[in-house]
């Protein structure tokens, strides 16, 4: 009764993370994305807190702390800053449009829990329908990369993916040690810092952040 | 004791390489330091390895648990002590040389870091003699290389050094490669890359696969030794180099290959096979021709050594490929002559090769040109360069008394003994080789006439060769050192086979030293039959005996009165364009091998009046390298074909690779559902 309930809610918790993903798609306002992205960590962040509630497992508690001042407050920041700073023109420009892009997002959702529902069958995890939404936010976040043109949306992108491998790791194996957890977290802030810089400078040099105008650096 | 000797110059070397960079900001402090250690440490392991190489002794050193998953261990045999003493001994020699000869490069190259490469380079070299374990082998193989190339490019803003460079990493990572493959193969059937391990279990693999292992084994170390068709880095590596890093690079380093060759297939593979001594015997022999009739035709001083280096590892592998064939017909006092011809030309060539190379070097300096036809006269400017590039000579070209006579007179007998076995196709073929030895030995001679006379005689040719001076005296040290080596390891043969004699033991259980050296005195006979044989000891000292002569005959008879005067000329003023030049000298030999040299001539003349009135007259001739034209440009189109194929698929824009990441990870996906 206790477990059916515990499901339910992390469901109820799992479902706002890949709404959020849809929203950051459709959406065509740089500052916009970041912000529901910062919504979709406090989500992630939340989800913790439940699941190391539901499963005793204290460390959680301290990654949802982390995902809290690193992804909610943190990353967010500097990325805001960033596009103040560069005074970008605010629209995301996409290179597929936004209805077509949410029917491929849509599609990839799909594919996402075909794909696992092989490995779901073996699955005894309390959290276990969290991995095709993790499996999910992985496409999306690399569809979001491959659809817009700014840099800083490839950020963005790149940042939705590892919030996906961050669901996976949860969804299998109730998250990993808490050292890899401080690893990664670090790794991540660090990768944030050093993206925003380099937008930073590609801006100085080349006036402009648009990913398609960067292609003749090959050989 | 000895194992701590051994080491001891090991750290030298990484002693000198670290405070050569720590002092970079000062020059002539770095140097005294790179170099300093460098002569400690190879004086020192070169007293080692003799003292090793005299009592007969192998030294083993392990250091346990030094990596994880493998065992770090030197082996110190009879073949890697001598190789260890060649290496040494050329060190101290190139080493004395270069205190005086980076000077050049003051203020205008990072000297700490020459002097960091250079200890660095010694070190790897020696340590892949010493290696005996597989993976420690490719590291320091690696090391060498990768090192070698840094020191290739060191005059980075020439075009030229550059693209040599290129073409030196991308052959000898073939090279690399093969020994990998080779190594990895060895592996898979002794679960060990112990050189111990691949001793036992290697000669009991078939045929079939030691075959394999065998052409692997030559390609793979033949690139590195630059025999024909592997040899087109040399050329171009060589003269780039800074003079004594070339020294260094064809006296020893292409040498290490030979020693790894040597090892892989006497012990690991336990030459069997009658035809593996043929493919060497006449690669070799086709290394030593081509190698000299480029030479022939090479006006740059370096490059023209740099084709000597190709004809002298063809020599070498001559002796090492009839030493296979005595192997695989279990002839082994025969076998063991053979390896000693081609290991004692190792040491010559060295010696010789390093001297040649380094009295180029002082020339360089002094001239600052490379191309012989703008010298001349240098022997009333230079004249103790000019002695010991003489000693050079006419121990390449293998005159007696000195030392390539020797070593070469030891591959004829082992050719000639070839001759008298039973099997048919060696009684045609080695003779057949030893022909070829003759003719490259006689061709040799003619380069070296040329390359000596133009740059030496006759009136200086530019500007340059006006000003030369003579080296300072570090730099004559150096080569004075390898001069007296040509002499010594020249007269004195029956203690270096006395020595080698020891490595034959190690190698292949067969001692000869009893049979070669003739019981009574300093000479070395035939080991089989009785032939021929010789004494250079003897030969020395009647030529030393006969020098006086001349001179007396001229004191004692008188037939004419002596004048001094000028060398008459027609009444015209004598200038230095009236000189013989290289291209004129060695035009007959490129019309009687038109065939091969495959010569395109561009005559340009303009009349003031005709046809007798000349205003000028422009003479160019090309020589077509047919290896290069011929083989490794369809190679190199092909695979720039291709490359421009794939280049399609490269946009250069982000959004298609992340499209490209995107399609493969969702096809992974439904693939491994």
């Amino acid at each position: 009764m206790i477990a059916e309930t515990a499901e339910q809610i992390l469901n109820l918790l799992t479902t706002p993370l890949l709404i959020l993903s849809l929203m950051i798609v459709g959406q065509s306002r740089i500052g916009a994305s970041i912000r529901l992205y910062t919504f979709q960590s406090a989500n992630l962040a939340l989800l913790c807190f439940a699941v190391g509630y539901f499963e005793q497992e204290f460390s959680l508690y301290w990654v949802g702390l982390l995902t809290l001042v690193i992804k909610v407050v943190l990353i967010p920041t500097v990325l805001l800053y960033i596009v103040n700073k560069i005074k970008v023109a605010r629209e995301v420009e996409q290179l597929i449009g936004a209805p077509s892009s949410l029917i491929i997002s849509a599609a990839l959702i799909g594919l996402s829990y075909y794909t696992t529902r092989p490995i779901l069958e073996d699955l005894y995890v309390v959290t276990k329908d969290c991995l095709p939404v993790s499996i999910a936010l992985v496409l999306i976040g690399l569809f979001i990369m491959i659809g817009r043109k700014k840099a800083v949306m490839q950020i963005v992108g790149l940042l939705i993916m590892e919030n996906g491998i961050f669901l996976a790791a949860l969804a299998t194996t109730l998250g990993m040690p808490l050292a890899v957890e401080l690893g990664i977290f670090f790794d991540l802030l660090v990768g944030a810092l050093i993206m925003g810089i380099l937008v930073y400078h590609i801006n100085q040099t080349f006036e402009t952040i648009d990913v398609d105008k960067l292609t003749r650096l090959k050989g | 004791m000895q194992s701590f000797l051994l080491i001891l110059p090991l750290f030298l070397y990484l002693a000198g390489a670290i405070s050569s960079l720590w002092f970079s900001a000062r020059p002539s402090k770095s140097v005294r330091w790179a170099f300093g250690c460098a002569l400690g440490a190879s004086f020192l392991s070169f007293l080692t390895s003799l003292s090793l190489l005299i009592s007969g002794t192998s030294l083993r050193v392990s250091f346990p648990g030094f990596l994880p998953y493998t065992r770090f261990e030197i082996l110190a045999d009879g073949l890697s002590n001598y190789f260890i003493g060649i290496i040494s001994l050329l060190a101290c020699a190139t080493t004395l040389f270069s205190f005086a000869y980076v000077r050049e490069y003051f203020g205008r190259k990072s000297v700490g870091f020459l002097g960091f490469s250079y200890n660095i380079f010694l070190l790897s070299m020696i340590l892949v003699t010493l290696a005996n374990n597989a993976l420690m082998f490719i590291i320091f193989w690696e090391l060498m290389t990768v090192i070698s190339y840094f020191l290739v490019i060191f005059e980075d803003t020439q075009e030229e050094a550059r693209r040599a460079g290129f073409i030196y990493l991308v052959m000898t990572h073939v090279g690399s490669a093969l020994i990998l493959v080779t190594f990895f193969i060895f592996f898979q059937f002794t679960n060990s890359f112990d050189f111990d391990d691949f001793r036992q279990t290697g000669p009991t693999l078939s045929v079939i696969l030691r075959s394999l292992l065998f052409l692997l084994t030559f390609i793979g170390f033949g690139t590195k030794a630059g025999i024909i068709p592997l040899h087109v880095w040399l050329p171009h590596a060589h003269p780039s180099a800074p003079s004594n890093i070339s020294a260094l690079m064809s006296g020893v380093m292409i040498k290490t290959a030979i020693y790894a060759f040597i090892r892989v297939v006497y012990s690991f593979l336990g030459a069997d096979q009658l035809w593996w001594g043929l493919v060497v015997l006449m690669i070799g022999a086709l290394s030593a021709l081509l190698g000299v009739m480029y030479a022939l035709m090479e006006h740059d001083l370096k490059r023209l050594l740099a084709y000597h280096s190709i004809e002298n590892i063809g020599i070498i592998s001559m002796g090492i490929g009839m030493a296979l064939i005595f192997l695989s017909l279990k002839h082994y006092p025969l076998a063991a002559l053979a390896t000693i011809a081609g290991l004692y030309h190792v040491m010559n060539h060295a010696m010789f090769k390093g001297l040649l190379f380094l009295c180029s070097g002082s020339i360089l300096q002094a001239t600052h040109t490379r191309n012989i036809e703008d010298l001349g006269g240098l022997i009333k400017k230079m004249p103790w360069t000019a002695f010991y590039f003489l000693i050079g000579s006419v121990s390449i070209s293998a005159l007696p008394p000195f030392n390539g006579f020797v070593s070469e007179w030891l591959t004829y007998q082992s050719l000639l003994s070839g001759g008298m076995l039973s099997s048919v196709p060696i009684k045609v073929i080695a003779p057949l080789v030893g022909a070829i030895l003759a003719l490259t030995g006689a061709l040799a001679a003619t380069c070296f006439v040329k390359a000596f006379g133009i740059t030496f005689l006759a009136l200086p040719r530019s500007e340059h060769a006006r000003k030369a001076q003579e080296a300072p005296p570090a730099m004559k040290m150096g080569m004075g050192l390898l001069a007296l080596m040509c002499g010594v390891s020249g007269v004195l043969p029956t203690f270096f086979i006395s020595l080698l004699d020891h490595v034959t033991v190690s190698l292949l259980n067969t001692s000869v030293s009893e049979k070669m050296i003739y019981p009574a005195g300093l000479a070395l006979i035939p080991v089989e039959s009785r032939f021929s044989s010789l004494s250079t000891t003897t030969l020395a000292l009647l030529l030393l005996a006969f020098l006086p002569v001349p001179w007396i005959l001229i004191r004692l008879f008188r037939p004419f009165r002596q004048r001094i005067h000028e060398t008459w000329n027609c009444g015209i003023k004598l200038n230095p364009r009236m000189e013989y030049t290289a291209t004129a000298f060695s035009n007959p030999i490129q019309m009687v091998f038109k065939k091969l040299y495959q010569p395109r001539e561009e005559v340009r003349i303009s009349y003031l009046k005709k046809p007798y009135f000349l205003k000028s007259l422009v003479y160019q001739s090309h020589i077509t390298s047919i290896f290069e034209e011929r083989l490794y440009r369809p190679i190199q189109q092909a695979i720039l074909r291709l490359s421009h194929r794939v280049r399609t698929m490269q946009t250069g824009s982000i959004h298609t690779y992340l499209a490209y990441i995107f399609m493969t990870l969702i096809l992974l996906l439904i693939f491994a559902r």
